[in-house]
C-alpha cells in the first residue's frame, strides 16, 4: 500500500458497501448462462457459414425461452460495473495519488457491458422477428457474433491495466498478490485474438471456433473468478487495517 | 553446492512470472494440437502448401531468435556481478536489434506471400500459418516493448548506481526466452514437418 497519500478508511458501513458491489459481478453468470444455454447460442453456437435457413429456424425452434435467456442476459450485464467500480478503487491504492490505471479500467469495464449489450440487442431484433426475410436474419446473427467477439481492444486494455496497477504496486503489503498481476497480462495477451473471427467462416479462428470463442471465453472467467476472490480479500484486509 | 562458490547468485525471478510462461505455453499448446488435428484431415493439402514457404527464411529467424535468447541470457548474467553491470547494456540492445531483424524478416516472407498470390483465406495451411506465425509476432513486439523498457531502466540505474528491478529483469528475460522456445517449436511444425 502506498502511504504517500492519505485515504479514508474502509469503516463498517463502506466495507459492506464493496462487499455488495463486488457480488454484483457475480450477476455476470447470467450473460454464458442466459444467451449461452437457455437461449442455446453456445450450445453450440451456429457456425458462420450457416445458412440464413438455418438461422432462422434455429430462432423459429428457439420460441420464448430463447428470448427469455437473452432477457437474463440483458439484466445481467450491467453486473459488472458495480465491481469494477470496486476494482478501481482498490487500484487507487495500487497506484498512488495519481491513478490513471484505475481509470482506464472503469472506461474499459463501462465499454465491454455497452458491447455485451449491444451484441444481445442484436440476437433479440433478431428472434424477435423470426419470420422475416432471411437474409436479414443472417445479417443481425452476424452482427451479434461479430460484435461480441470482434471488439478485443477494451477487454485487452482492461487487463492489461489491472495488471499494470497490480505490477507497479510497491507496498509493503501488496494489495493483490502479484501473480494476479501475471495472470492479467496472460489473460490479456491471449484475449486478442478474437479480432481475426473477421476473416474466417470456418476452423478454430471463426467465431465459434477453439481459439477465437473458447479459449477467449475460458480465459476471460478465470480471469474474473480470481479477480473476485482478491477483490473480496482486499476489502477485508483494509477493513481490518482500518479498524487497528 | 560447492561449484556455486564462484557462481554468483543468478538474480530471482517472481514466481508470478510462470503464471504468463506456463499459460502461454499451455494455450499455445493447445493451437499446436489444433494445427495436427486438421493436418490429420487434409495431409496432402498441408503437406503441399508447406513447400511453398520458405525454409531458409524460417531457419534464418531460428538463428536471430537463438541468438536474441543468447544476449538476453548473458545480459541477466552481466547483471549478476556489480562491476560487470554495464556490460548488459550493449547485450540487450543486441537482442533488441535480433528483434528487429526477426520483424524484417517475417515482412519479406508476408510479402513475398502475398505477392505470388497467397493470403490468410487461400487454405487451411495458411490460416494457421498466418494466424500462428502473427500471434508469435504480437506476442514478440509486446516482448520487444519489456526488452526496450528493461533497456531504459538499466542505462537510468547504471548512471544513477541505483538498484537494478529484479521483477523488470526476470520477466522481460523469461518472456523472451518464451518466445524463441514457441518459435522453436513453430518452425518445424509449419516448415519441416512432413
Amino acid at each position: 500500500m502506498n502511504t504517500t497519500y492519505t485515504r479514508p478508511p474502509l469503516d463498517a458501513r463502506a466495507s459492506r458497501n464493496h462487499r455488495i458491489a463486488v457480488w454484483c459481478g457475480m450477476l455476470f453468470l447470467g450473460i454464458p448462462l442466459g444467451w449461452g444455454i437457455l437461449g442455446s447460442f453456445l450450445t453450440p453456437p451456429l457456425s458462420p457459414s450457416a445458412t440464413p435457413q438455418d438461422i432462422a429456424g434455429f430462432l423459429a425452434e428457439g420460441g420464448v425461452l430463447q428470448k427469455f435467456g437473452l432477457m437474463i442476459a440483458l439484466a445481467c450485464a450491467g453486473g459488472l460495473l458495480p465491481m469494477s467500480a470496486v476494482l478501481g478503487d482498490q487500484m487507487r491504492r495500487m497506484e498512488g495519488a495519481r491513478p490513471v490505471w484505475a481509470q482506464t479500467q472503469f472506461a474499459c469495464a463501462t465499454l465491454v457491458v455497452w458491447l455485451l449489450s449491444a451484441a444481445l440487442v442484436f440476437f433479440a431484433a433478431a428472434a424477435f422477428r423470426a419470420d422475416r426475410d432471411p437474409q436479414l436474419i443472417l445479417l443481425l446473427h452476424d452482427l451479434g457474433w461479430l460484435t461480441f467477439i470482434t471488439p478485443v481492444s477494451m477487454i485487452v486494455l482492461w487487463m492489461t491495466a489491472v495488471g499494470a496497477a497490480i505490477l507497479s504496486d510497491r507496498g509493503d503489503s501488496p494489495v493483490m498478490p502479484r501473480w494476479v498481476g501475471y495472470l492479467s497480462i496472460w489473460a490479456a495477451l491471449l484475449s486478442a485474438p478474437g479480432f481475426a473471427a473477421i476473416l474466417f467462416h470456418s476452423g478454430p479462428f471463426a467465431w465459434n471456433g477453439l481459439l477465437a470463442l473458447w479459449i477467449p471465453l475460458v480465459i476471460f472467467l478465470v480471469w474474473w473468478i480470481t479477480l473476485t476472490v482478491f477483490l473480496l480479500k482486499a476489502i477485508s484486509g483494509e477493513a481490518a487495517a482500518s479498524v487497528a | 553446492m560447492i561449484a556455486a562458490a564462484n557462481e554468483p547468485e543468478p538474480l530471482p525471478v517472481e514466481a508470478g512470472v510462470w503464471v504468463v510462461v506456463l499459460g502461454e505455453l499451455c494455450v499455445f499448446t493447445l493451437f499446436f494440437i489444433t494445427f495436427l488435428y486438421y493436418r490429420a484431415f487434409s495431409p496432402e493439402l498441408f503437406e503441399e502448401s508447406r513447400t511453398l514457404l520458405s525454409r531458409d527464411l524460417g531457419a534464418l529467424n531460428t538463428i536471430i531468435l537463438l541468438t536474441s535468447s543468447w544476449c538476453v541470457a548473458a545480459a541477466v548474467k552481466a547483471l549478476n556481478v556489480p562491476k560487470q553491470r554495464s556490460r548488459a547494456l550493449p547485450l540487450l540492445l543486441g537482442a533488441l536489434g535480433c528483434g528487429t531483424a526477426f520483424v524484417i524478416v517475417k515482412g519479406f516472407e508476408y510479402s513475398g506471400a502475398i505477392n505470388a498470390g497467397i493470403n490468410v483465406l487461400t487454405d487451411e495451411f495458411f490460416m494457421f500459418y498466418f494466424m500462428l506465425t502473427g500471434i508469435h509476432l504480437l506476442h514478440l513486439l509486446v516482448g520487444m516493448g519489456l526488452l526496450t523498457a528493461t533497456t531504459l531502466h538499466l542505462r537510468s540505474v547504471i548512471a544513477t548506481n541505483g538498484v537494478v528491478s529484479e521483477p523488470l529483469v526476470g520477466f522481460a528475460s523469461c518472456f523472451w526466452h518464451m518466445l524463441d522456445l514457441l518459435w522453436i517449436i513453430l518452425f518445424p511444425l509449419l516448415y519441416l514437418l512432413r
